[in-house]
């Protein structure tokens, strides 16, 4: 006695094919809500620190936040002079905790779910 | 008390209570600095600094996790800083501190960071240190 086993792989398939392009959007989507936590949270005198925040793609699923002045490390990490205002750091545990939402939202915008 | 004044207290007694640590700063526990060292301060020194806090509100109870910015300060030479570094990560890391009102349960040393200063007398200052995860509940 025979039996036949049949396996709808169409959601998989669809799933496998959405992939990439989700995967590519999740990383972007999470290095600007980082961008946009830092601009901020930087310490604002000027406003040229929070404006030169930037997320910037630096390979396929890879991208860099950075501020573009060069007393950001200070602002960041403090000196002898000075006490440590954080803006990156905390921008990145900011994201931190909305990563399940924010790659929720992605997959099912995506269609990969 | 607030959570971050309890928070630094077990910070500043964990490395206050460190031997190896206190004899290598200028004046003993009286160079160990929430957020800031006193102007003019003798080196070597170490500051402790919040440089992030995040309240998970994941469950009823009140669960924290907090990134410390630990680091030592020293004008002769930046292996003396890393001297000063290594010191507090053996107080620090992997150790269950004494936070009032609060369960420590994870502490961990993150990212090593390590800087130098000019200083306005031509020499220069070397800073080392690590950011430190601490993860408490009430």
């Amino acid at each position: 006695m025979g039996m036949d086993v049949k396996i709808d792989t169409k959601g998989l398939e669809r799933m496998i094919k959405n992939s990439p392009a989700a995967r590519e959007e999740g990383v972007k989507t999470t290095a600007f809500v980082i961008q946009g936590y830092a601009t901020m949270l930087a310490p604002y005198k000027t406003g040229a620190l929070a404006a030169s925040v930037k997320a910037e793609e630096q390979g396929r699923d890879v991208y860099w936040v950075r501020d573009g002045v060069n007393y950001g490390i200070y602002q960041e990490l403090g000196t002898k002079f000075m006490a440590a205002h954080p803006f990156l750091w905390p921008a990145c545990e900011k994201a931190k905790s909305q990563l399940a939402s924010i790659w929720r939202a992605v997959l099912e915008r995506r269609n990969v779910t | 008390m607030s959570e971050l004044n309890v928070v630094s207290a077990g910070i500043y007694a964990a490395l206050a209570a460190g031997t190896a640590l206190r004899n290598m700063l200028a004046a003993g526990t009286l160079s160990i600095y929430n957020t800031q060292a006193i102007e003019n301060a003798s080196f070597p020194y170490v500051v402790f600094s919040l440089q992030a806090s995040t309240k998970l509100n994941e469950t009823p109870s009140d669960q924290r996790d907090d990134i410390i910015f630990i680091r030592g300060y020293s004008k002769t030479s930046m292996a003396a800083a890393g001297s000063i570094d290594a010191a507090v990560s053996n107080l620090i890391d992997g150790k269950t501190l004494a936070i009032s009102g609060y369960t420590n349960y994870w502490t961990a040393r993150e990212s090593g960071v390590s800087t130098t200063e000019n200083m306005p007398d031509g020499g220069y200052c070397w800073m080392a240190g690590a950011m430190y995860r601490l993860r408490i509940d009430a």
